[in-house]
């Protein structure tokens, strides 16, 4: 009992000494006390706490454990590796704008966006042109849409990837170092009196230095500035993107050939103001009303009395995210009525250093603050009060000038760099109709204006444009299978995807070394248009020019590379004639390749599976090459040979369509292109023959001088 | 003597010049270009002729307008003011509602640009008057008056 319990402690001690009894447990204490501090668990924090605490999310958010233990488990979350990637932002996210913007600055070396580019993006197909970003066409409306908003409404374009050279100096030696340059017997040239006082703006051909006789390099617009003494000049010129450089270089070749005292003495000084000012086009009866909307009351009124075609005004504008309406508006015709005052053509924008002021005040005056005071105003979308950080921004409007003898209505806007989205909200609010590059090529086919923006066929730049197309066709043309490919050959077309005008002179009896130009003297296209042609000597017909003309078919269309033929003597007007079908030798040589081809091939991948099975590593039979010299020898058997145009065909051709479509303005079909200068005075009655490519009908049509 | 004025905003000559001594221009020296009149409001029941379109469509689009709206305004300048009057008259006679019509003239202001061909010319204008003709062609409302 209690005996055997007590038995067992009869070996303890009474008393024990402390100082010995620790000194022996001591070690014991400091092993217990280092295990408990440091210990050696294979377990990890999280898993040491109690079930109640734990959760699911601690394993990737160290914010759900406990306070104490947060650093302990972060140290040892990172001892496992580097954390997982951060999560890719959602798609919506990623396509802000900003961050667009932000993508852009990073791949902006090559392609230049404009201003407006991000509002384009979201609604038109866009090409890369002339290192620009550009529209093309829109998503949403159509061909017919866009002729009927310049025929009836208010085209806008942005055309601020024209690019402006600023030249300052005195008049004179201004106007000398350009003369060269530009032909006067074309019409007004730089130093035009019309011109010089700045409140209009001329267009002009330029050539490269004294030699007129060459293709020119294209057309420009110039604009004075108003107001200034003749000793110190302003003079803009806008130039089209593709023969910028063409036109830099003989800029400075005439500038810079002067010896060194005369430029001190003359102190030319030229600018180059490629993206510092922005330029809109609005063409249509309404563009003027719809301009109006971004001006004040009092200077409406003036302004919609002032449409001289041509003039330029120069205005002062409030900021339009102001007054920008709070949804769109469609336009309606304004009534003009009787004013006295009169809009002066003097404008602040020529100021650089007002020009900057104004950049600076768009960014120091962001969106989101107008569009919270707006959003504070008692009546929603009213315009804002003059606003304490607003300044008036200088505007330049310049009218539409006759460019031909159709004349559409109405004017471009010019003001600084930063303000592109700003404006044109506010005048795509106020009714106006975007448009990209095609609607600008069909305005130049309609109605024959834009003419800056397009380039001219017998310019570099043109000729450029034309093989790029040239090439563009030709692949599509060969991606189809032969089956289905038009025989070029056969249907007896010269020319399917480029027109070699050289050969088309050439044959005509020109020599072309020089090269060839088309024929700008207004005299000399005046003569000729009243069909007086034995007035002009034989000097004119034996140079090679080449005219522009205008075919008008009642049925039927043109196409692009049409063949403009004359009749014979005793052609019947409106009799059918057909071109029969030329024989095509190159068919059996084309057959005979092909077999020749395959055969080869499957020697080749014979070889090679012999040399794969045999090791035999020395000769490779690899097929690229082959294929390659394949595939030109048979586009050229596809493409149609050269031939005599005067002698090949069962009538001559004198010339080709550029561009032949169904004009919607005229209602029938329409034809622009070129014909031989020596051609002129064999058309009888204005009456010639027009074939389409790949067809062997001649259709009637009426040829006009344009 | 000049018949030039200023280049201004609208580029309308101030002074009128005896008929006497008017200039004429030489056509290789400027181009005449004429500028469209101004453009007016046009409600639905506006028709405005010209010479250009084929008659029969214009008669169509007036015979449309009347369906919808009871009176309807044709207008004709200068030479379509001839083509104007025909329409309104066969109208008349080949619509099978009675129609009356109403007629007043008014003159229009045009300007002509002359735009300078070579260097040494000036941009100007001339204004010139043209006379309109505007007929009002409406239906007869039936007045009942057997209505007591």
């Amino acid at each position: 009992m209690t005996d055997n319990k007590y038995k067992m402690v009869g070996n303890v001690p009474s008393d024990i000494s402390v100082v010995r009894f620790a000194t022996v447990r001591a070690q014991e204490i400091v092993a217990l006390t280092k295990m408990i501090e440091n210990p050696q668990t294979t377990k990890l924090i999280f898993q040491k706490l109690p079930c109640h605490m734990r959760r699911r999310a601690m394993s990737h958010n160290p914010n759900r454990m406990p306070r104490l233990l947060r650093e302990a488990h972060k140290s040892q979350m990172a001892k496992s590796g580097p954390a997982l990637k951060p999560k890719r932002p959602r798609r919506k996210y990623r396509r802000r704008p900003s961050r667009l913007l932000e993508e852009y600055k990073k791949r902006s070396s090559k392609m230049s966006w404009l201003e407006t580019h991000l509002w384009h993006a979201k609604r038109f197909h866009m090409t890369a042109k002339w290192g620009y970003r550009l529209p093309e066409k829109s998503c949403a409306r159509g061909h017919r849409f866009c002729h009927r908003s310049v025929a009836e409404h208010c085209l806008l374009v942005d055309i601020s990837y024209l690019c402006c050279i600023e030249i300052q100096g005195p008049q004179n030696a201004i106007i000398h170092e350009l003369a060269p340059l530009c032909d006067p017997k074309t019409g007004p040239t730089f130093g035009a009196s019309s011109f010089l006082n700045g409140t209009r703006e001329g267009r002009v051909t330029i050539f490269q230095k004294n030699s007129f006789s060459r293709g020119p390099i294209g057309l420009v617009t110039f604009l004075w500035r108003h107001g200034e003494t003749p000793d110190m000049r302003t003079l803009w010129i806008w130039c089209h993107p593709a023969f910028y450089e063409q036109f830099l270089v003989e800029l400075n070749s005439s500038y810079g050939s002067n010896s060194d005292s005369l430029i001190e003495q003359i102190k030319i000084k030229i600018t180059l103001n490629k993206g510092k000012l922005n330029r809109f086009r609005l063409r249509g009866p309404l563009a003027h009303s719809v301009i109006s909307n971004l001006l004040d009351k009092e200077i409406r009124k003036v302004f919609i009395a002032s449409q001289s075609p041509g003039f330029v005004a120069g205005v002062d504008v409030r900021d339009p995210r102001m007054i920008l309406p709070q949804s769109r508006v469609k336009e309606h015709t304004s009534v003009p009525s009787q004013c006295e005052t009169v809009i002066t053509s003097r404008s602040r924008l020529w100021d650089a250093s007002v020009r900057d002021q104004i950049a600076q005040v768009r960014t120091s005056f962001p969106d989101y603050v107008v569009n919270g005071r707006r959003s504070q105003l008692l009546v929603p979308g009213s315009e804002l009060p003059l606003q304490p950080e607003e300044i008036p921004i200088p505007l330049l409007i310049v009218n539409a000038s006759h460019e031909s003898s159709d004349f559409v209505p109405g004017c471009d806007v010019i003001f600084p760099a930063g303000w592109a989205t700003a404006f044109w909200l506010a005048l795509i609010y106020s009714g106006g109709h975007a448009g990209g590059l095609k609607d600008v090529e069909s305005m130049n086919f309609e109605y024959r204006i834009c003419s800056d923006l397009c380039l001219e066929v017998d310019s570099n730049a043109g000729k450029t444009a034309a093989a790029e197309q040239k090439v563009k066709l030709m692949e599509d043309y060969f991606r189809k299978p032969p089956k289905t490919r038009t025989n070029f050959i056969k249907l007896a077309t010269p020319f399917p995807f480029s027109i070699d005008w050289n050969r088309l002179l050439i044959d005509w009896g020109y020599q072309v070394e020089q090269g060839f130009t088309v024929l700008r003297d207004k005299k000399l296209l005046n003569t000729l248009s009243l069909n007086k042609q034995n007035l002009l000597s034989e000097f004119t017909f034996s140079y090679p020019h080449l005219v522009a003309v205008t075919i008008r078919l009642k049925h039927g269309s043109p196409r692009d590379f049409s063949m403009i033929c004359i009749p014979k003597m005793d052609d019947k007007f409106n009799s059918p004639i057909n071109e029969p079908i030329h024989q095509d030798p190159g068919a059996k040589e084309r057959k005979i390749l092909r077999q020749q081809h395959s055969s080869q091939l499957k020697s080749l991948a014979k070889k090679r599976k012999e040399s794969r099975s045999s090791d035999d590593k020395v000769k490779d039979f690899c097929s690229d090459a082959v294929i390659a010299i394949h595939k030109e020898k048979m586009r050229s058997l596809w493409l149609p040979p050269s031939c005599n145009l005067k002698t090949s065909y069962v009538r001559p051709v004198i010339g080709f369509v550029t561009k032949g479509d169904f004009g919607l303005s005229e209602g029938k079909g329409i034809g622009r292109g070129y014909i031989v200068i020596r051609s002129v005075p064999q058309i009888s009655a204005s009456l010639v023959l027009v074939r389409n490519p790949g067809t062997s009908l001649y259709m009637w049509a009426e040829i006009a001088l344009c | 003597m000049s018949e030039r004025a200023s280049d201004s905003a609208t580029g309308v000559k101030q002074e009128q010049v005896p008929s006497a001594k008017k200039e004429r221009y030489d056509p290789e020296e400027y181009q005449l270009r004429k500028r469209l009149p101004a453009r007016l409001p046009s409600r639905p029941n506006d028709v405005y002729v010209n010479t250009k379109t084929n008659f029969k469509a214009q008669l169509a689009r007036c015979f449309k307008c009347l369906e919808t709206s009871n009176s309807i305004h044709i207008h004709g300048l200068g030479a379509a003011a001839p083509k104007a009057i025909n329409l309104a008259l066969q109208l008349q006679l080949k619509s099978n509602t009675p129609l009356e019509h109403s007629v007043t003239t008014s003159t229009v202001h045009l300007i002509d640009d002359f735009e300078p061909q070579y260097d040494s010319g000036d941009f100007y204008s001339k204004e010139r008057q043209n006379s309109a003709v505007h007929i009002k062609v409406y239906k007869l409302i039936n007045m009942d008056m057997d209505r007591k």
